[in-house]
């Protein structure tokens, strides 16, 4: 796969609570834009988006963004895979490009969480899990992520403690990130002190309800000037996503057979960098030790140990900040993963830079891996 | 707020954040009306006023206990005042009191009225197991305002900034408000205080180091030292008027008795900045200059402080008792 990273566009993630989803989708569709030299010649739109049928009671999304946006006439296309949205939806981007169906690609994330009070977003957030066996039964939205971080604790025999140098770390990474919701640092103490959410998982084991969008302009080959970045691959794999089903719920199975996947595709198994879906300190840790970067049950001790830091050995972990600090606008967090990491082998990212990064990883997913991509970017 | 925290299963640390330690509870006798009474006749006793002499009253307040049929009636009758007043109710959730209080200046400054009486009170209502239930109390604060003449202080200027923001309500019929979480912090608390601060300084030439003290309005113990912070204000000149972290968010009287508790210890010359705030929303600042007729007022009836020190703990049984969560079916 070549496809072609010719400008991206953020907005901050934030309590947008002047700003609707097209006034949040244009902010970072119209940078994107800008830096691809305008919209001519954009074939298709397609939107990344999870929750507006629920926060904002819209259907068709990308048609009417389409037309806010100025691109009255363009093909709309809208791909919802909950959290792995913003994948999801680039897997199809390029796949149009791929394909030769399109040139250029307009790929818009965008998400609008904070409409309303938490409650209502929680019960919304809820439904990344399998309705059956989930909500039905009343098991809330961060309960099995925190029965994981206890089976974790107690299989590898690993202090709470350790675990907490992941929010810090991610705090940190995201104190120069201007588009970050949450820019500033902790301590690794403090994680275990903050508000319990289900024991043992406390506040900042997790991200900050927010809005944003991303946005990414992606062409083929003959249609690109001046690329800042390419895709080289996005893989994918579904996966069970529940803990008691699974033989051994510490891995990830879908995102360990993505990774496979992509890695027997593209035969590159080392990064500079990895922008991953830490939606919870144990989803990140899970992640490092299903796709091989930390042995089981070593990744807390490596990400305290300083593995994963921007002056560690590398891969360097979530130099964004990860969905914990720079924020986790659902549906959009996937684009912002794509157009963070295009930043980074371009030489450009605001916030924490990887020296010489030339290959990232970016890994994303729903709940606890329904559904799972991977994509590699690089540099040109 | 341990008690709080234990009945519903809250974190301990969780109330830590919001600076408060305790909050006063009205009594089962008492509700707004009580205690707006209570206040109101210590106010009359600083003001030296005859109650006949005073011919508006104004009752902020969003717990009142009729829903209709004024309060300020009730009130006004038991001081003494009636008939010859006006009397009415406002409704403008934390800042109706504040809004009496600079609807009085002006029939005051216009010659319509001599004196008028204003009261912030309420019993402030939050959904049991909510968060708003760790600071929402119970308390009152009341004003008699009149001419600068034996005045203890004299309001020099005054501005009111409000917008139509949904950070928190109370529909009709329901017995307990809801608000919009974080929406209650920047785009509604801070927006409008510092936008009614500013346009104050704006319109007066006057800065924050023209002033002895500041006093916000305190739904936490943590915004309104924020606020007075963002607006340039020193530890030093917030800390006298607050008195959320003692007695939790008394809405309508929330900013006033920090007032009051300032006015116990402010010299004659002392400059006080005033900024009530109100859900829904908008937020007065008002200019305030200490004369020398308050040295002998203070005197006159009890001290914020004597009533901040005059405290029985209860249990979270009796409190839900009296502020009938759980009641009899008759």
């Amino acid at each position: 796969m070549q496809v072609f990273v010719e400008g991206v566009g953020m907005t901050k993630v934030e309590r947008h609570y002047e700003k609707g989803l097209s006034h949040l989708a244009a902010e970072a569709a119209f940078k994107a834009l800008d830096e691809a030299g305008g919209p001519g010649g954009v074939d298709y739109i397609v939107v990344a988006n999870a929750l507006a049928t629920l926060q904002d009671e819209q259907l068709d999304l990308g048609g009417y963004l389409a037309t806010s946006l100025g691109l009255r006439g363009v093909r709309a296309l809208t791909i919802e895979a909950g959290e792995a949205s913003g994948l999801a939806a680039a897997q199809v981007a390029a796949s149009l490009i791929e394909s030769g169906m399109a040139d250029k690609v307009l790929l818009v994330g965008v998400e609008k969480i904070t409409e309303f009070p938490s409650s209502k977003a929680y019960r919304h957030l809820q439904m990344i899990y399998d309705s059956e066996s989930r909500s039905y039964y009343n098991v809330g939205f961060a309960a099995d992520a925190a029965m994981l971080m206890r089976l974790y604790m107690e299989t590898y025999g690993v202090d709470r403690e350790l675990l907490s140098y992941w929010p810090a770390l991610m705090h940190n990474n995201a104190k120069e990130n201007p588009y970050a919701m949450l820019n500033f640092a902790i301590k690794p103490d403090r994680v275990s002190k903050a508000l319990v959410i289900a024991e043992p998982l406390t506040l900042l084991d997790t991200f900050p309800l927010g809005d944003g969008a991303a946005a990414i302009v992606l062409s083929s080959k003959d249609s690109s000037s001046k690329p800042m970045a390419k895709i080289t691959a996005i893989e994918s794999a579904t996966g069970l996503g529940s803990i008691e089903l699974s033989d051994d719920p510490l891995i990830i199975d879908s995102v360990a057979e993505a990774y496979k996947r992509l890695s027997s595709l593209t035969g590159v198994d080392r990064f500079d960098f990895i922008e991953l879906h830490d939606s919870f300190t144990i989803t990140a840790l899970l992640i490092l030790e299903s796709i091989g970067v930390a042995p089981k049950g070593k990744a807390a001790e490596m990400v305290a140990q300083g593995s994963f830091s921007p002056t560690g050995p590398g891969p360097v972990a979530n130099p964004s900040g990860g969905l914990k600090a720079r924020g986790h606008p659902i549906g959009a967090t996937g684009v912002y993963q794509l157009a963070e990491a295009s930043l980074q082998v371009a030489g450009k990212f605001p916030g924490v830079q990887v020296r010489g990064a030339k290959r990232g990883l970016v890994i994303s997913m729903n709940g606890l891996g329904s559904n799972s991509f991977v994509a590699l970017v690089e540099g040109v | 707020m341990a008690e709080i925290a234990r009945i519903w299963g809250w974190h301990p640390e969780q109330y830590k954040g919001l600076a408060v330690d305790e909050k006063a509870v009205a009594g089962p006798d008492e509700d707004s009306l009580t205690m707006g009474y209570e206040a109101a006749r210590n106010a009359i006793a600083r003001a030296q006023v005859r109650p006949r002499e005073i011919e508006a009253v104004f009752f902020g307040t969003e717990s009142k206990p009729y829903a209709v049929k004024p309060s300020a009636t009730i009130i006004a009758e038991a001081l003494g005042i009636t008939p010859m007043t006006m009397a009415s109710d406002l409704e403008f959730a934390c800042r109706a009191a504040s809004e009496g209080m600079r609807a009085l200046t002006g029939m005051v400054s216009s010659g319509l009225i001599k004196y008028g009486l204003v009261i912030g009170s309420d019993t402030a209502q939050a959904n049991p197991g909510d968060v708003l239930e760790f600071t929402a109390a119970s308390g009152a604060a009341a004003f008699v305002i009149g001419p600068e003449k034996g005045a203890a202080a004299i309001i020099e200027d005054s501005v009111t900034f409000v917008t139509d923001t949904p950070d928190f309500w109370r529909r009709s019929g329901e017995p307990y408000p809801l608000h919009g979480e974080g929406f209650t912090g920047e785009p509604a608390y801070f927006y409008h205080i510092e936008s009614a601060v500013k346009a104050l300084f704006e319109k007066t030439g006057l800065r924050p180091s023209d002033f002895k003290y500041a006093i916000f309005h305190q739904p936490n113990g943590k915004f309104p030292v924020k606020v007075g912070q963002d607006l340039g204000f020193t530890l030093d000149q917030l800390k006298e008027g607050l008195v959320t972290p003692m007695i939790g968010n008394t809405y309508n009287a929330s900013a006033l008795i920090g007032f009051a508790k300032v006015l116990d210890k402010a010299k004659p010359g002392d400059r006080i900045l005033l900024a009530p705030f109100g859900s829904g929303a908008g937020s007065d600042a008002y200019s305030i200059l200490v004369t020398e007729a308050i040295e002998a007022k203070r005197l006159l009836a009890p001290t914020v402080e004597q009533y901040l020190t005059r405290k029985v703990k209860v249990d979270y049984g009796f409190y839900a008792k009296s502020r009938e969560i759980i009641y009899v079916i008759k």
